[in-house]
């Protein structure tokens, strides 16, 4: 549970990575006005970014028709941004490490990574159609 | 991607492909670098160097586009090196593990003079 909820904002967009500028800047926009800004803060946009990017490629498989729901949800505490869409739904566990010799080379698999890296809390539902970042304050 | 330019200049007897990155490196961005660096490898260009000193975000899909390209170029024999990273995307190089497979210069110069060397 968040604690001391203060705002919650949902965006829908259709699976189209035009889409993504759309909805970043719209969270930027309201981080800036909040005046919250920072290494944390810009670290939680690239991985928001990873995160819509995959619902609309690997979740939605760019089927326009499918929609994305973000939500970015800003309590006393911690900011979260909640990414979901209408796929099959993802295996966090199949996610292999890109450093590896093996990987490393390899043109894909980095953006689960990267949001792992970049937040302070990464979870999905059940499904695994839903992605939730977290950043404490 | 705001602007991509592409300059070509010749050093130590090698043609050396320039690519100016202006603007994020997201995915429709990295969609035309990989096309211009696909389009210089056709052309027999097989030595680039990459500008990022334009560049504030890189995706994954960015690092994808150099690494991939890396890895064909180096089996032409040829190379891809990087200029000027700025810190965001210097901090992407650097978690994933990629800057060890990059070359990296700080100034266009020493780039270009490492070229020279047999590769």
């Amino acid at each position: 549970m968040v604690k001391g909820q203060e705002l919650s904002n949902t965006i829908i967009i259709n699976s189209r990575i035009e889409e993504i500028g759309r909805v970043l800047d719209c969270v930027k926009t309201y981080m800036e006005r909040k005046g919250y800004i920072g290494v944390k803060y810009r670290r939680l946009i690239g991985a928001s970014y990873e995160a819509i990017a995959n619902a609309i490629i690997h979740g939605n498989r760019k089927d326009e028709g499918k929609r994305v729901v973000v939500t970015y949800l800003d309590a006393e505490d911690q900011f979260q941004v909640r990414v979901r869409d209408e796929g099959e739904g993802f295996d966090l566990s199949s996610v292999r490490d890109p450093r590896l010799p093996e990987n490393i080379t390899k043109s894909y698999g980095r953006g689960i990574f990267i949001i792992r890296k970049f937040v302070d809390g990464l979870s999905f539902n059940d499904k695994g159609n839903e992605i939730t970042l977290t950043i404490k304050k | 991607m705001e602007k991509l330019e592409i300059i070509m200049k010749e050093q130590g007897g090698k043609h050396i492909g320039i690519i100016r990155v202006q603007g994020d490196l997201d995915i429709k961005g990295s969609d035309i670098l990989l096309e211009k660096m696909m389009k210089l490898g056709d052309e027999g260009n097989t030595h680039i160097l990459v500008d990022l000193g334009k560049v504030k975000f890189i995706g994954s899909s960015g690092l994808g586009v150099l690494i991939s390209t890396l890895q064909n170029l180096r089996k032409r024999n040829g190379t891809l090196k990087l200029l000027h990273l700025q810190d965001g995307v210097m901090e992407k190089f650097k978690i994933t593990k990629l800057i060890r497979e990059f070359e990296v210069y700080g100034s266009e110069e020493d780039a270009l003079r490492s070229f020279n060397s047999p590769q």
